[in-house]
């Protein structure tokens, strides 16, 4: 349970209402823009695959919305059958920032996607579902002296808004809801080993991940 | 298409990989943990700490009971111990006249001074006996050093007896006799036991034409009776009346002080003592857990 590792919690309630007014505007620009869309069927670009990163998670901004270090990510979606997408997601981090503390996560989930419009551009809605796993390990100052580590799963809803910048290159904002949950290994560190303290699990039901991603997309088109 | 997917599938996979790689492999914490006691030693007449040869130290476990006992270095005391919170007592092990006793509880564990050979009821000088204790010692199962100090207390006291027999010729030494000694003391915190005061002599030394005495003692307490036995060279002797001091010694400071006392003869001959009384140590013999 990464949320209660520690200080310095986003406000949550603030975030939640900034990224609604924003996925209703890009929500409601993405029904004013497919009317244009539709009309360029037959020429347009047709992506078979994307790579992606969160740039969230190298703001240090986690899914529980406790700020850690930096975690180097990467998303590759691949699409099929006009409204049908995968994307697989990693992301990866081992490593202190000072005093004391430092931050593990090894993560990768699946998350199968459909498109509003179907018209095999893949752009501007999708819902999907997605799964994860992965684990993690928090050492959260007093000089490294205590942590906590274990492995987490997660499954739920996704939900997201594409905005195309070109054929290509474009951001990709999203949420995921649902389940959470993740053993809590309380530990100490006495060198040169580390004790296990308690053993707990932490189970979260609610917002589980945030994204405001870049992408590049490889497909065959109008370039 | 086909390639797409392969390198979606690469791409996947590597974040599997990737997963599952950063929990921490943790060690069930054992029941045991280090504890380290140190010891400091009274200061002596240099100012200087105290050389010892070695210390005697008893371990306590939290029901009392007596976990380890035996010699350890001057300086420390270093184990693995079972985690309990422990009562620790320490005691150099070069003292001089003494021996402990009733080690099986830890605030009774006490040191006797040595009774003089032959005479019962009667002690020798104790000497260099430095002790003390502390509690609330807790260790932990792990790696993490429970340290703790004990600063020990010299628990010997000091008598000085100048002596001038005036005109007092023709004998071949003269003894100091004072009732009302300390037998033992608890090496927790240098109380007196309950035990009954004993008696103590010391044979005076000639320094010109005076002489001196010292005792060296434990403390003293309840009725201090003195009395000086003047030996002739024809083998008899002859002592003063017995004079009670205690009233005196117990308006001494802890500093010490001295005490001027004029011994009678029963044949109306005098001798004059000055008794004085050393510094005592000050200090509870405790310490503090780091």
């Amino acid at each position: 349970m990464l949320c209660r590792v520690c200080p310095g919690t986003y406000g949550i309630n603030y975030l939640m209402k900034k990224l609604l007014v924003l996925l209703t505007a890009l929500v409601l620009s993405a029904v004013s823009s497919h009317t244009i869309v539709a009309k360029e069927r037959d020429t347009e670009f047709r992506p078979f695959i994307a790579v992606k990163t969160n740039l969230v998670y190298w703001a240090t901004a986690l899914p529980d919305f406790n700020s850690y270090t930096f975690v180097p990510n990467l998303e590759a979606e691949y699409f099929f059958c006009d409204r049908w997408s995968v994307a697989g997601l990693g992301n990866y981090a081992k490593w202190g920032y000072g005093d004391g503390k430092f931050f593990g996560i090894s993560s990768w989930s699946l998350e199968p996607r459909w498109w509003i419009w179907g018209d095999g551009r893949f752009n501007w809605i999708y819902i999907g579902i997605y799964g994860q796993m992965g684990d993690y390990d928090v050492q959260n100052g007093d000089g490294g002296q205590f942590g906590f580590t274990g492995p987490f799963w997660s499954a739920g809803l996704s939900f997201g808004v594409t905005v195309p910048f070109s054929d290509r290159f474009g951001v990709e904002v999203g949420l995921r809801a649902g389940y959470r949950q993740s053993e809590v290994n309380g530990y100490s560190y006495e060198a040169p080993e580390y004790f296990r303290d308690y053993t707990e699990t932490d189970r979260h039901w609610g917002l589980t991940g945030l994204k405001v991603s870049f992408y590049y997309r490889f497909g065959k088109g109008s370039m | 298409m086909k390639t797409n997917i392969f390198y979606t599938l690469i791409l996947i996979g590597l974040a599997a990989v990737a997963s599952s790689c950063t929990e921490r492999s943790l060690s069930e914490r054992p029941e045991d943990g280090p504890l380290k006691i140190s010891f400091t030693w009274p200061e002596n007449e240099e100012g200087a700490e105290s050389e010892v040869a070695g210390a005697s130290i008893w371990l306590y476990g939290s029901d009392g009971t007596l976990y380890f006992s035996g010699e350890t270095s001057s300086e420390s005391y270093e184990a693995r111990v079972p985690a309990d919170t422990y009562i620790a007592i320490v005691v150099n092990s070069d003292y001089i006249n003494a021996e402990c006793s009733n080690a099986a509880a830890s605030y009774t564990n006490r040191i006797n001074a040595d009774e003089e050979s032959g005479q019962e009821g009667y002690l020798t000088d104790v000497d260099k006996v430095f002790c003390g204790g502390i509690s609330g010692i807790t260790v932990n199962g792990g790696n993490k050093i429970t340290e703790a100090v004990i600063n020990t207390v010299n628990v010997v006291k000091y008598l000085h007896f100048d002596i001038d027999p005036a005109y007092i010729t023709g004998m071949s030494s003269i003894d100091i006799t004072m009732s009302g000694i300390v037998p033992a003391v608890y090496l927790y915190d240098g109380r007196y036991t309950d035990d009954p005061t004993a008696n103590m002599t010391v044979e005076a030394i000639p320094d010109g034409e005076e002489y001196y005495a010292d005792m060296s003692v434990f403390g003293y307490m309840g009725e201090n009776v003195i009395y000086a036995t003047i030996h002739y060279p024809d083998g008899s002797y002859e002592t003063t009346i017995p004079q009670d001091i205690s009233e005196e010694l117990g308006q001494l400071p802890d500093e010490g002080g001295e005490i001027d006392i004029t011994l009678s003869l029963y044949d109306g001959g005098e001798v004059s003592v000055t008794v004085t009384v050393g510094q005592w140590e000050k200090g509870s013999g405790s310490g503090t857990i780091v």
